[in-house]
């Protein structure tokens, strides 16, 4: 099962769970999500939802394996992502990124989705993806919310990997630990403080933020996401693609 | 040269010192919280302020700590006061923000809630690395709808997300690493670093200044004013709901 989730808590926690693959989003995984994600809408009353990855990593993006051999699925997959996306800022409770190990690409547009991000101080995050063709733009609506435009077109436009500690220092993340184990206990702290306060208060203020700061508006998302599509279908993403896969063969 | 105006029964005490104002809201015994009142006052002051040849303006609290925010008493008995005081603080926050001279929030012990708030709409915030700071809103089932725009555009969407959706409160020292305060001085050194502060800004052109905030304004977006109004209703539909009033019915700790 390429996601496995918990909604026994007043935490509900949603694990990515292709540990050998990183937990790299594919087709499975991304209807995996989904189905979790109606699930959590339909039958989970409590007000945190917590997103983790099983194994060494948070999520290493889209499996490129994959988009260089069926070449639609690239298309397929950014715009499952970019709903992906708008579905965690929108929903009711407030999503809290557990992040170890990588978070790169698509595995970092997710975390620039939820409303807090705690990261171990080793964990691997960035958009290393022009190497291969693509862009990453469709994750910039949710990039500059958090960190702003400056350090979004520097991480975006270097494709640099940065640590924990620099993704704190600039916004991306809102704590970091020292291990994996430090990481649990801090978002176990962090939830069940956030299950003391108002429902009522907390989804209300979430609604307003979206509000105030336009991620309830879909036309920065359709625009960046037309945008990583159009280039996922140029000749350049086509022979990058396939150089990379033959590299990795 | 230091030209006091005090009237005793007041809660808000300004003075004059060379080419500063300084605004003191003085409610002591209940930490500076908010009252209708104060905001009344606290609004007509620095609209005043504006009209004087002050160069700098100067928000503090008189001691134990700078603001301890609403009162939250008055939401308690009665609702429709607490929605006017929130309009009030949006009025407030919309008159920092039109004054031409830069103004300075000198921050000592506390500064919760609304009383954040108003730190977060001065142009500066000067406190000490233990002090006390944020937005505990959700705790008590309140929504700290009035802040936020102002939060948003001042700190960042990401970190205000976090702050507010997080609750309870911070140090001054995580403030300065999210950019909610400008500068930290020992507690017994603010005074001093404000005065620093104050002298700087006094060496700039006053129309310089004047011209450089309202841009600043202005790039900060039109919608402001609107989003404060809309964040103050938002906030006492919130406060007079169920979850708010079990809540605030509570015994508090201190």
């Amino acid at each position: 099962m390429p996601v496995i989730l918990d909604i026994s808590e007043p935490t509900a926690v949603l694990s990515l769970n292709s540990p050998d693959r990183h937990n790299a989003l594919t087709s499975e995984m991304f209807e995996g999500i989904t189905k979790a994600l109606d699930e959590v809408d339909g039958r989970h009353s409590g007000p945190v939802l917590r997103i983790n990855g099983n194994g060494p990593s948070f999520c290493s993006g889209f499996d490129l394996d994959v988009c260089a051999v069926d070449r639609p699925s690239l298309e397929h997959f950014l715009v499952e992502l970019s709903r992906i996306a708008r579905r965690l800022r929108r929903m009711e409770k407030v999503v809290i990124a557990e992040v170890h190990g990588r978070a790169l690409a698509g595995g970092c547009a997710l975390l620039t989705a939820c409303d807090l991000t705690c990261v171990t101080a080793d964990a691997k995050i960035g958009y290393p993806v022009h190497r291969i063709g693509v862009s990453p733009a469709v994750s910039i609506p949710t990039l500059v919310n958090c960190i702003g435009a400056g350090h979004s077109t520097e991480l975006m436009l270097s494709g640099r990997i940065i640590d924990g500690k620099e993704a704190r220092r600039i916004g991306l993340a809102h704590t970091t630990s020292d291990s994996r184990e430090e990481l649990e206990k801090e978002v176990d702290e962090i939830a069940a403080s956030i299950c003391r306060k108002g429902p009522n208060a907390l989804a209300v203020t979430k609604r307003w933020l979206n509000q105030v700061d336009g991620s309830d508006e879909d036309g920065p998302f359709d625009a960046t996401l037309a945008a990583s599509i159009e280039t996922g279908h140029s000749e350049e993403a086509d022979r990058m693609l396939m150089a990379h896969h033959e590299r990795r063969r | 040269m230091e030209q006091q105006d005090m009237n005793d029964s007041s809660c808000i005490l300004t003075s004059q010192s060379d080419a500063t104002m300084t605004i003191t809201l003085n409610r002591p015994d209940v930490r500076n919280a908010m009252s209708t009142l104060l905001i009344d006052e606290l609004e007509r002051s620095i609209i005043e302020a504006g009209k004087s040849e002050a160069r700098t303006l100067v928000i503090e609290g008189t001691d134990p700590c700078f603001c301890a925010g609403m009162d939250l008493k008055t939401a308690g008995s009665e609702p429709t006061a607490m929605r006017e005081m929130l309009h009030g603080l949006a009025r407030v926050m919309i008159a920092i923000r039109n004054l031409e001279i830069p103004v300075i929030a000198r921050v000592q012990g506390a500064a919760i809630g609304g009383g954040c708030g108003l730190m977060t709409a001065c142009d500066f915030a000067i406190t000490h690395p233990d002090a006390k700071l944020g937005y505990p809103e959700v705790d008590h089932g309140i929504c700290p709808a009035v802040v936020t725009p102002w939060l948003v555009r001042k700190i960042g969407a990401g970190r205000a997300r976090a702050l507010l959706l997080m609750g309870g409160t911070i140090t001054g020292a995580h403030a300065l690493e999210i950019g909610l305060v400008t500068e930290l001085a020992p507690r017994e050194q603010l005074g001093e670093a404000v005065e620093a502060l104050v002298e700087r800004l006094a060496k700039g052109g006053r129309s310089a200044l004047a011209t450089t905030k309202r841009w600043l304004n202005e790039v900060e977006g039109s919608k402001l004013e609107t989003e404060l109004a809309r964040g103050a209703d938002l906030s006492a539909d919130v406060l007079e709901g169920p979850e708010a009033q079990e809540r605030l019915a509570r015994p508090r700790k201190r």
